[in-house]
This record gives C-alpha cells, sequence and structure tokens, in this order.
C-alpha cells in the first residue's frame, strides 16, 4: 500500500476549483516531484496535504491512517516554504528547536537533536545567530534543519530553490535530493515549476495542469512518451516543435508540404499535430525536407539553438556548435526529421502513437 | 482540528462578549434617548421605551444655545479643515519634494513639538489671545487650529510615497516649483485632502480643551463645550436630554465610520497612529 | 521665469538651487511661523511666566523661584499628611499616577486582545472589528456623559455589578470619593483600548503569513504562537502605546472637568495635575504658579519616559 494517498482530493474557492479531483499515490521513500505551471494548484496541493487548508471532497491517508481531521501539527509532516519563513527575530538555535519544544520535548533531548540536525546540514557555526542576519542559502538550511529536527514521515517542499541564484539552485538540487532521499531517505514531495529540477530531482515526476493530475511517471518515461502536447512541449528545453500534419494510408504529411514514407501504415487517418523534438532535426540546403528560413541562432556554448521561420511557425532545432558551418540569417534549409516522431490527436491533443526512426523513411517524390 | 475548533468557540465567545461591551453603551443610550427620564431610572433596567417620546431631543433644542453649539462647531470645522488643507498640503509639499538647507532640522523640530503638551501652552496661549482681545471668540480657536504638526506630517508623508518622476519631468519642463505645486501636486492629492479633511473635521467636532480655555460665554461654546455646561446646569433633574445631546454627538463618528469602514479595517486611511 | 533674486551674493548656490530655497520657504513659512508660535514661543513664554507673580491685570512680579518652592511645598506638606484642601497639586499628582498605573496596562492588554480577535481567522470576528473601534474616535466628552448616566445610583453599571457581586451596593459612583477615579479608570479604558487597538491590528496585518503558517506546522497552539510569533513581532507597537498611552493617561483632562467638575470633585478626589494647573490658572487668577505646575509635571513627565525608552525602545519607528 502506497505511504500517502490523496483520494479525489478537491479544493474550490469559491466558483474556481484549484484541486480537481486529485489522485496520487506516493510510495515510501520515493522523491516525488509535482510539475506545473504556475496556478496549476500544485501549492495548494502540498497544503491540502500539510493541513493548512482542508479539502472540500476527498481523502487524504498517510501510513494507513486518514489524516483529513488531524490537526497540522499532529499529521507528523514537516514543510519548508518557498520563503523560509524562519522566525527573524529568533536565533537559529531557538528556530530549530522551536518544534521540539512545542512538542515539549525535554531540553536535554532538545539540545542533542539540534546539534544533531545542524551538524548534518553543515550550520553548525551559525547556531548563535539571529535569523535575520543569514544569507539566502543559510535560510533555506535553518529550514530545513528545523523541519528535519522532528524527525517527520513526510517531508513538503514549497520551491524551495526559486529564491536563490541559478548557480546556487544547481548545486542545492543535487544536495537536496542526497539528503533526503539518499540519506536520511524520508518521504518526499517537491513542488516546482522548474522542469530541469524535476527531471534531475524526481524518482517519479506528477504533472499538474489547472488543478489536475495529467501523467504520473518516471522523468525518462514521461520525457520519451508525453501523454499530450502540453507535457511534451512542457518538458525539455528548448521545448518539442509541434508542426500540424495529415496521415494518410502509409504516408505523413508534414506541414501540407513534406511527405515521409511509413514502413507499416497506421491504422489512423486525418489531421494530427507531429512532435519533434528540437534534437531529432537534421538541416540540410537542399531537398528532401520541409522548407523554412533561418531567424536567429541562441549559442549555448556546446550547442546552439536554432530558430527557423516555417510559414510564420518557430521551429526550434538543438545542434553541436560545431556542426553549424557556414549557415546564415535569412537562409534558406530543408529541416529532416530523423528520430522520433509524436503523433498527437489535432482536438484532445493526446499521444496516439510514437514513429521511431527505423519505421520511416524520406520520400523523394 | 478539534483544538481548532475549540479555539474558534473560545475566540467567538471572547469576542462577542467584547462586542457588547463595546457597543452597549452607544445602543443603550439611543434606546434611553427615546425615554423618560423615570423610565430610564429603572431598575432591573427596560430595554423599550414606553412610552416612545422625542421630547428630549426637543428639549435639547428648545435650550436657546444648542443650535448655536452646534453651528459654532459647525464653522469651527469647515474652517480648520480649510486652512489645514492648504497651509499642510503647501508645507508637507515643500518638506517632501523640495530642497533647501534647513529642511531637514526644521521638519524635526517640528516632529519635536508634538512631543509638547497642552497643558504646558495653554497658559501662554490664553495670555496671548487675552492680549489681542481674541477670548471668547471663535476666531481665536480657528486661529490656533489653523495647522496642526499632524497635518503636515502626514502630507509629507503622502508626498514622499509619490512619485518622483511627475515633478521632476516638469521641473525639467521649466515650471517653478510653487506652479508644479498648483498644478500637479494638488490633483494628485486628492486621497489626502480627503484624509485631512475627515481628521481635522472629526477633531473640531469633538474639542474640547481648548474651547474650554477660550471660550468664556455659553453661547459662544463649541459643541461637547456646551453639551457639558448643559449637563451641569441639569445635574439631578433629568438626565435624558443630554443622553439624547450624546447621542447627535456621536453623529460625526457614526458616519465617518460607514464611509470610511473598508479603508479602516485595511488600516491605509488612519496614518494618525502611525508614525 | 526669471525671477529677481538677491541670493546671487552666495556664490556657493546657483540660481536654481536659490530659487528652490525661496519658494520652499515660501510654502512652509505660514506653517512653521505659527506653529513656532504656539509651539516654542508659548513654551517660553510659559518658562518666563513661572518667575512671576501676576494676575493679567496689574504688573507682573519677578518673584525667582517662589512659585516652584511653593509647589514643592505643597508636594511634600501632602506627602506628610496635610488636609485635602491645602494640598491640591499632591492630590491630583497621586491621584493621576494611580489612574494611569490601573489605565496603561489594562488598556493595552485589552487592545492586544481586541486586536488578535479582530484579525483571527475565525469566520465572523471581523463584525466585531467595526464595535471595537467606535469608541477610538467618539469624543471624550461625550463618552463621558455617557458614561456619567450609567455610573448614576440607578444605572447600569450598578446593575450589572449587583448581579456579578452580590451586595455591592448602588453607590453614586462620580459623586463618591474613592469610586470616582475607578469611574475615570473605566470610562479611559473602553475608549482608549479602541484607538491602540487599531495600532495594534495594523502591526499584526505586517506579519508575513507564512511565519505564522509555518509556526502552525510546528505544533504552537493559538495561544503560543501569539506570545512566541505575534508577540515579538509588534513589540515596537506595544512599547509604542505604552509610551502615548501613559503620557496622555498623565495628561488626563477632560474626564475629570466633565465627571468631577472644575473643583476636582469631593475633597479634590477627581483632581488631576492638568486640572489643578487649570484650577490655579483660571479659577484662582495665578498664571505664574500655575506655569511652574506645569514646568515641574513636564519633567515629572518626561523622564521615566526617557528612561523607558532607553530601556525597551530601539527601532521605534
Amino acid at each position: 500500500m502506497a505511504f500517502l494517498k490523496l483520494i479525489n482530493l478537491t479544493k474550490r474557492y469559491g466558483k474556481y476549483t484549484a484541486v480537481n479531483r486529485v489522485n496520487l499515490d506516493v510510495n515510501k521513500g520515493e522523491f516525488l516531484v509535482i510539475l506545473g505551471p504556475s496556478g496549476s494548484g500544485k501549492s495548494t496541493i502540498l497544503r491540502l496535504i500539510a493541513g493548512l487548508e482542508d479539502p472540500d471532497e476527498g481523502d487524504i491517508i498517510l501510513d494507513g491512517v486518514k489524516i483529513n481531521d488531524i490537526d497540522p501539527k499532529d499529521r507528523d509532516i514537516a514543510m519548508v516554504f518557498q520563503s523560509y519563513a524562519i522566525y527573524p527575530h529568533m536565533t537559529v538555535y531557538q528556530n530549530i528547536e522551536f518544534p521540539l519544544k512545542m512538542r515539549k520535548t525535554p531540553s536535554e533531548e532538545r539540545k542533542r537533536k539540534v546539534k544533531e540536525v545542524a551538524e548534518l546540514l553543515g550550520i553548525s557555526h551559525l547556531l548563535e545567530k539571529k535569523a535575520w542576519q543569514l544569507s539566502g542559502g543559510e535560510q533555506q538550511r535553518v529550514a530545513l534543519a528545523r523541519a528535519l529536527v522532528r524527525n517527520p514521515k513526510l517531508f513538503l517542499l514549497d520551491e524551495p530553490l526559486s529564491n536563490l541564484d541559478a548557480k546556487l539552485r544547481v548545486k542545492l538540487r543535487f544536495e537536496l535530493r542526497k539528503l533526503l532521499h539518499d540519506e536520511l531517505k524520508i518521504t518526499t514531495i517537491y513542488v516546482t515549476h522548474d522542469q530541469a529540477e524535476a527531471m534531475t530531482m524526481a524518482d517519479r515526476i506528477a504533472i499538474i495542469n489547472e488543478g489536475k493530475i495529467i501523467q504520473v511517471d518516471t522523468p525518462l518515461n514521461i520525457y520519451n512518451k508525453p501523454r499530450n502536447t502540453f507535457i511534451a512541449t512542457f518538458i525539455g528545453t528548448p521545448p518539442m516543435n509541434l508542426l500540424p500534419g495529415t496521415l494518410k494510408d502509409a504516408h505523413l504529411l508534414i506541414m501540407g508540404d513534406f511527405k515521409l514514407r511509413l514502413n507499416k501504415p497506421l491504422d489512423l487517418h486525418g489531421s494530427v499535430f507531429i512532435g519533434i523534438r528540437p534534437q531529432h532535426f537534421e538541416i540540410s540546403k537542399c531537398e528532401p525536407g520541409i522548407k523554412g528560413r533561418v531567424t536567429s541562432y541562441e549559442y549555448l556554448g556546446d550547442d546552439v539553438t536554432i530558430h527557423i521561420d516555417i510559414t510564420d511557425l518557430d521551429v526550434q532545432v538543438l545542434m553541436p556548435s560545431r556542426d553549424l558551418r557556414d549557415l546564415v540569417i535569412n537562409q534558406e534549409i530543408y529541416l529532416r526529421p530523423v528520430d522520433k516522431i509524436y503523433i498527437f490527436d489535432e482536438l484532445s491533443r493526446d499521444l496516439i502513437n510514437i514513429i521511431e526512426p527505423n519505421e520511416y523513411s524520406h520520400n523523394y517524390t | 482540528m478539534k483544538t481548532r475548533t475549540y479555539y474558534a468557540i473560545i475566540t467567538l465567545v471572547v469576542g462577542f462578549l467584547l462586542f457588547i461591551i463595546y457597543t452597549m453603551p452607544f445602543i443603550r443610550s439611543i434606546i434611553v434617548s427615546f425615554m423618560t427620564w423615570e423610565q430610564a431610572s429603572k431598575i432591573p433596567p427596560d430595554w423599550i421605551p414606553k412610552p416612545f417620546i422625542l421630547s428630549n431631543y426637543m428639549k435639547l433644542f428648545r435650550i436657546e444655545m444648542f443650535p448655536r453649539w452646534v453651528i459654532n462647531t459647525l464653522i469651527y470645522g469647515v474652517a480648520i479643515s480649510t486652512t489645514n488643507v492648504f497651509l499642510g498640503l503647501m508645507a508637507g509639499y515643500s518638506f517632501a519634494v523640495l530642497r533647501y538647507p534647513g529642511r531637514d532640522v526644521i521638519f524635526n523640530l517640528l516632529l519635536t513639538l508634538m512631543m509638547l503638551p497642552m497643558f504646558v501652552t495653554m497658559v501662554p496661549l490664553y495670555v496671548i489671545l487675552r492680549y489681542f482681545n481674541l477670548l471668547d471668540n471663535i476666531v481665536a480657536l480657528i486661529i490656533l487650529g489653523m495647522v496642526s504638526v499632524n497635518t503636515v506630517f502626514m502630507a509629507r508623508q503622502y508626498f514622499l510615497s509619490l512619485p518622483r518622476d511627475y515633478f521632476e519631468a516638469a521641473r525639467l519642463d521649466g515650471a517653478s516649483y510653487i506652479r508644479i505645486f498648483f498644478e500637479i501636486a494638488l490633483p494628485m492629492a486628492k486621497p489626502l485632502i480627503i484624509a485631512i479633511i475627515v481628521y481635522q473635521f472629526l477633531g473640531a467636532w469633538n474639542a474640547f480643551f481648548l474651547p474650554v480655555i477660550v471660550l468664556k460665554s455659553p453661547e459662544n461654546f463649541v459643541y461637547a463645550q456646551g453639551l457639558n455646561y448643559a449637563f451641569s446646569r441639569a445635574w439631578y433633574v433629568e438626565y435624558t436630554p443630554i443622553i439624547a445631546g450624546t447621542i447627535i454627538g456621536s453623529l460625526p463618528t457614526l458616519l465617518f465610520f460607514i464611509l470610511f469602514r473598508k479603508y479602516l479595517i485595511g488600516g491605509i486611511v488612519i496614518r494618525t497612529y502611525r508614525r | 521665469m526669471p525671477r529677481k533674486n538677491y541670493f546671487l551674493l552666495i556664490p556657493s548656490l546657483t540660481c536654481r538651487r536659490k530659487l528652490e530655497f525661496i519658494e520652499g520657504f515660501l510654502l512652509i513659512i505660514p506653517s512653521v511661523l505659527v506653529l513656532f508660535l504656539f509651539g516654542y514661543f508659548a513654551f517660553l513664554y510659559a518658562f518666563y511666566m513661572s518667575f512671576l507673580k501676576w494676575n493679567y491685570i496689574s504688573d507682573p512680579v519677578l518673584i525667582g523661584l517662589d512659585n516652584y518652592i511653593k509647589a514643592f511645598n505643597e508636594l511634600l506638606r501632602g506627602l506628610t499628611g496635610a488636609s485635602w484642601y491645602e494640598v491640591p497639586f499632591f492630590i491630583g499628582l497621586r491621584n493621576v499616577l494611580i489612574y494611569t498605573a490601573i489605565v496603561v496596562p489594562i488598556q493595552t492588554i485589552l487592545a492586544l486582545v481586541l486586536a488578535a480577535i479582530a484579525s483571527s481567522r475565525v469566520k465572523g470576528t471581523s463584525v466585531f472589528a467595526t464595535a471595537y473601534l467606535m469608541p477610538g474616535f467618539t469624543c471624550s466628552v461625550i463618552i463621558a456623559l455617557i458614561f456619567i448616566y450609567f455610573f448614576s445610583q440607578r444605572g447600569f453599571i450598578n446593575y450589572v455589578m449587583n448581579l456579578l457581586i452580590p451586595g455591592f451596593g448602588y453607590p453614586d459612583w462620580v459623586n463618591s470619593k474613592s469610586l470616582i477615579i475607578p469611574a475615570m479608570a473605566i470610562v479611559a479604558i473602553w475608549g482608549t483600548s479602541s484607538n491602540f487597538a487599531i495600532l495594534f491590528m495594523a502591526a499584526m496585518q505586517s506579519i508575513p503569513r507564512d511565519v505564522l503558517e509555518q509556526s502552525r506546522l510546528d505544533g504552537a497552539g493559538p495561544i503560543k504562537r501569539f506570545i512566541y510569533i505575534v508577540l515579538p513581532f509588534i513589540k515596537p507597537t506595544v512599547v509604542y502605546a505604552i509610551i502615548v498611552g501613559t503620557i496622555g493617561a498623565l495628561q488626563m483632562f477632560d474626564l475629570s472637568f466633565v465627571m468631577a467638575g472644575p473643583q476636582g470633585g469631593i475633597e479634590y478626589s477627581g483632581m488631576t495635575v492638568v486640572l489643578d494647573i487649570y484650577r490655579t490658572a483660571f479659577m484662582q487668577f495665578d498664571p505664574g504658579y500655575a506655569a511652574a505646575k506645569a514646568m515641574i509635571f513636564l519633567i515629572l513627565m518626561y523622564i521615566p519616559t526617557v528612561i523607558f525608552l532607553r530601556k525597551y525602545g530601539g527601532g521605534l519607528k
């Protein structure tokens, strides 16, 4: 049985449904990331689990016990806010010991535990400092220490890295996962809108949009088999390109122009959306290919993203910089897919099929 | 969850008790103002006027001086609201936007003035007014209340909070600072003007200390002062007309509340208590 | 717009700066003059007056420190048990100190409770907020007049007191030597707690919501949250409220004037210092003595305030 189960969880604010019949299972010791754009309801789910808000419908079951009606402080769940919510007027020591003090833990034991946790997070030297004097990274560690000091069953983090500068963010991603998942083995739910964070940190990712969970799977599976166009374009940088196309018998027509011959005819007909990742294109100066015009470059060091205009659609192609050779702006070029092609239903935007690279070939007619 | 509802109940119960304590004087006064003195002095207290009379209010108006008190106070209120708006805004603007030597020193001296209690200045002010034969004259009150440090402070805070770009753009266009004041600062200061008017008018209506020192003839009294005078003469005879008078005296406050309730709870308008 | 200005004589100021100077001053002169006149000038005049013997009409006589000596004498004699009519200044001071000691703590705590309830997230408390804030804007004289009725022999207060404490009796509070100060204290607490409640409400609203929620998660119940999080956060406001409250209570005048009368009530039981100063200046026509007493009280008032500020203040803006 899953360690944490959310069953049909719903939360409304007036007419607006923030969390819509969410079902989610989290396994013990798992590092689950809830990923979604701003306003998708991910923070609300966290607050519901923590007990800061009450659900309108649905149940939350932690370790076999239904916790809907249990006070937040008795749920044995720790949470770290985006702003860290450090008590500014207390010292670091007092901040960390606060949860224990509230539980009336004897002071000897408190001292021991605080020192332990401070040691673990490398902030022992800050214990006597007043909290408002600390830097962002230090405050975050204090928030973590305070949350860890009571050995919670479940650890919740709400976008903890978004207040930090980029370099620190990358470093801390790794450290957080190592600490929570590898060393302490605490079941963790981590909320973010940053798909890179989700991809690098999660055991599984739960993608949420407009209050609904769309897909829950490992990062690799989500990357390789996105369930719909939203996920397909949300995961992966640069985002997957979506091109209109038509399926007819054994041919796939892309952008009304370029024909691909399918080795195995699909049982589908009609208009579709075609998804091709920027890394899966080949650029050539001559046919066959989809005709387009180079508009700009984005250098990323070893790689470069090339923006190509195809009848007003901006298609992005990612390639190693050394393959750039002599492409110039406004040059006319031809694009060819050379790897997976994703087929999405035109109306529902769901994934219908994935065409592997060996299942098609370029047509010369 | 259980503890949460437990605390919620306690909060509501205590809150309600306090609610009763804080509204009861007003409510009972309103009720009593329509009662006869006999009924008003009953123990245990009655809560429904039987008979329901308006004579308490009528008696008030029959005191010849009562309407005069109301008028005096209105004049006082309108006058100092106006002068405070003009003088306060000019000074506040100058302190906030312009730069000149001595500006901060003078402003801090003004601030320190807030700490000077009235009981120290009341005697000299009396003497000064006496010298100019202004005693027992509402004009004296108006002169004394022409501008208050509070108003200047509020105005300065307000102008400090406005984006400087407006003023600097006009300056670049060649306008003089005084011109900028009339054509840019004043129109942008509507909320401030309202706040000053409300604060000064309420202050005038509730004024007591200065009027007691300055005004001597009963017909020149302001409202609170006059009502107290009526009370001291009607002592032990009949108190209900005085209660009626207190209701009338609380009307401006009630009005203020109805109009500005939203801002109040938001804590925005009343910067008087913020320093 | 070229303007004639004579500040060209000051080489350090540019033309533009001089303009700013003039205009700046022009705008503040009326207000500053008026305020300084009625403030600092009056203060200095009062100081000068305290060394005079005068009755407003004949010529003033310089008598040096005599007024001050007389005042201290009065205080001394009051301490050593002189009869009430000889030592109004002393009685006024004693009364106002007792009054302040009762009023300030209770009104501060009450204001905190009111603010906590009005800002709480329990549904329905925002309705209470309007009621709590009303007395703060009502005239103190009006409130006093209302309460005089309540404090009368057959008034509401006696009714309630007898319900709570059987056998309390039906005294006339305002005319009772022992009950007049408690009566004034109750009126003041009722009215002024309202004012400070607004102040505390504003301060409480500025506490970041995250911090409060975190403390909830950490296991702090509403009371513990208040003690460990809310109070430390609003400490500067509370200190400010105590100081302003004390200064206001010490200067109390209108309540005593209305409830006890200009003579200070029976055997001066309702006398306060400011009432005494008023009495001396305007009923005994002795402005010199009044000014001296005012000066003495001014110092008495501010010394402990400054000490308190030094100890608990810090960050008072």
